[in-house]
């Protein structure tokens, strides 16, 4: 009996700990100064940094278009100044 | 024994046998069935749409809207219908009761719902913590504090859940992504990860003398491809065990953050050229998230390239599975004193759900996305982004919740042989970081300096 009291007790302590850390989280509290620099750049311009594949970042395909026009954009205008 | 320490699971006559009937009663092809049944169903607009958990700042219930209308309806949905689906194979593979099945996969499903519910709160997005961290540590706060009741372990089925989700994941694998950035974008992405990967092997194996070879390759996969994805590859691949991913993902989680905030100081720091530091820390920062977040840090054009490096390390995730897959069925776990394994052995040993993952891959790149002539956006607007990636979030997060239920802290402690593990990160990163760095230099800055500046 005591011992299933004891293992309550430590779930809700867990949940507890959990819930405040979550919270925490949640405040969009950020390390002062250097430390805290890229999460505020990412609170700042919306950037989503929790995806771990490729397929889950919502604006992969504009990135990837966005470096495809843009190295074609570089080719031409090096094909336009050696005509020159 | 064979070298990795374990002994070979002997092949039993029944297992020669089987042949036809594996199809129904082993796991890996069940991961195939119900992979391919997603993706056609997909592909021929049965299935439009999956539900997914939505943003929230203030309000949490936020979460569970979509437009005016909750979601807690289309959630149900997805809840039963995964149910019925997965308890169709359970009842053919024989390993659980399916009524029991079914109560315990409505409880890991709602703990993958709060972990989700979690992970989709805006600052939380910032930071770079994925569901895959709180369906984890959910999971560990049962098991490890009033311990997971046996209904609940009954849903508790990780491997299924796992293979599944890389079967979809295959979908998301286009070849002609590789392309992306021509020459100098292979090159960062294709030379290194090989090498590391080699290297943290041997490393691991020979100097740390570690006794537990499907770690080192699970951190190693980590470290060197993509984090978390290439970490659930490589561990189903080679068959490991739950503790193994869970320690391997832990530290790939904790390191992407801490590089994440380092990597662009550091570049910004010494005044690297932004292009050379964004194809360093694309192919080095495990998670793309972080990839794009710490890339944008250092300009438009830098993030582009940084998110495009690791796009094409992503696309790599398959063939490393493979390779893996062989490697382990033919040289790890062969007996040393045995002849040497005949292709129907091989076969036989072989995980077939990578077969799955492989033709999900080969079936979007060269017939979907051609039939699309050639549209990968319509691609992932239509079939990807609304079905496959979804459901594919979905399966991962209940494996990572069912591992997090199935863990516990001293099994987790008993596999740290000292620390070794974090030697063998910390070791095969530093060496990444600087063989990435040099080959980086040579592509974007010897080779090919006008590809993007």
């Amino acid at each position: 009996m005591a011992t299933t009291a004891k293992k309550w007790l430590k779930f809700l302590l867990g949940i507890f700990l959990l819930g405040g850390f979550v919270w925490f989280l949640s405040t969009g509290y950020t390390p002062p100064g250097i430390l805290g620099e890229v999460i505020r750049h990412n609170q700042a311009n919306q950037i989503d940094a929790s995806p771990f594949f490729y397929g889950d970042v919502e604006n992969m395909t504009e990135l990837e278009e966005g470096l495809k026009a843009l190295i074609e954009e570089q080719k031409l205008a090096r094909e336009i100044s050696c005509e020159d | 024994m064979n070298e990795s320490g374990e002994q070979p699971a002997p092949l039993t006559p029944e297992i020669r046998e089987s042949g036809w009937s594996e199809l129904i009663h082993d796991e890996d092809y069940w991961a195939i069935w119900f992979g391919f049944i997603i993706i056609f169903g997909a592909l021929l607009k049965w299935i439009p749409k999956v539900p997914k958990i939505g943003k929230w700042t203030d309000n949490p219930f936020d979460a569970f809207l979509s437009g005016d209308t909750t979601i807690f309806i289309p959630l149900l949905i997805l809840m039963i219908g995964l149910a019925v689906m997965t308890s169709i194979g359970i009842s053919f593979m024989k390993t659980d009761k399916w009524l029991t099945y079914l109560a315990g996969f409505a409880g890991v499903f709602i703990l993958s719902c709060v972990a989700y519910w979690i992970a989709d709160q805006t600052n939380i997005k910032f930071i770079g913590l994925s569901y895959a961290m709180w369906a984890l540590l959910l999971g560990l706060l049962i098991s490890n504090t009033i311990g997971t009741p046996n209904w609940l372990k009954a849903g508790a089925k990780t491997e299924l859940f796992i293979k599944t989700g890389l079967v979809l994941l295959g979908a998301e694998i286009l070849f002609k992504k590789i392309l992306s950035l021509g020459l100098p974008g292979l090159m960062v992405a294709w030379i290194v990860t090989p090498v590391v990967v080699i290297f943290m092997y041997r490393f691991g194996v020979r100097t740390l003398k570690m006794m537990n070879k499907k770690l080192i390759i699970i951190i190693a996969a980590a470290t060197s491809v993509c984090g978390v994805s290439a970490a659930i590859a490589t561990s189903a691949a080679c068959r490991a065990k739950k503790e193994d991913l869970t320690l391997a993902v832990g530290m790939t989680l904790i390191f992407t953050v801490l590089m994440m905030v380092f990597m662009p100081m550091f570049i910004k720091y010494i005044g690297m050229n932004s292009i050379l530091g964004a194809a360093w820390m694309g192919g080095t920062i495990d998670s793309t998230g972080a990839v794009v977040a710490a890339g944008s840090m250092l300009g438009p054009t830098a993030e582009k390239v940084a998110a495009v490096v690791k796009m094409i390390q992503n696309v790599m995730i398959g063939l490393l599975a493979f390779i893996v897959a062989i490697y382990w069925v033919t040289s790890v776990e062969r007996d040393p004193n045995g002849p040497r394994p005949n292709a129907m052995e091989i076969w036989y040993r072989f995980p077939k759900f990578v077969l799955g993952f492989i033709a999900a891959s080969l079936l979007f790149s060269f017939v979907v996305v051609p039939m699309m002539q050639g549209d990968f956006k319509l691609v992932e607007v239509e079939f990807i982004k609304p079905v496959t990636k979804t459901m594919r979030g979905w399966f991962f997060c209940l494996a990572f919740t069912a591992i997090g239920l199935e863990s516990n802290f001293r099994e987790l402690a008993s596999r740290m042989e000292g620390g070794k593990p974090l030697i063998l990160y910390a070791i095969g990163q530093s060496f990444n970081l600087a063989l990435t760095l040099l080959i980086a230099f040579l592509a974007f800055m010897v080779f090919f300096p006008n590809a993007v500046h």
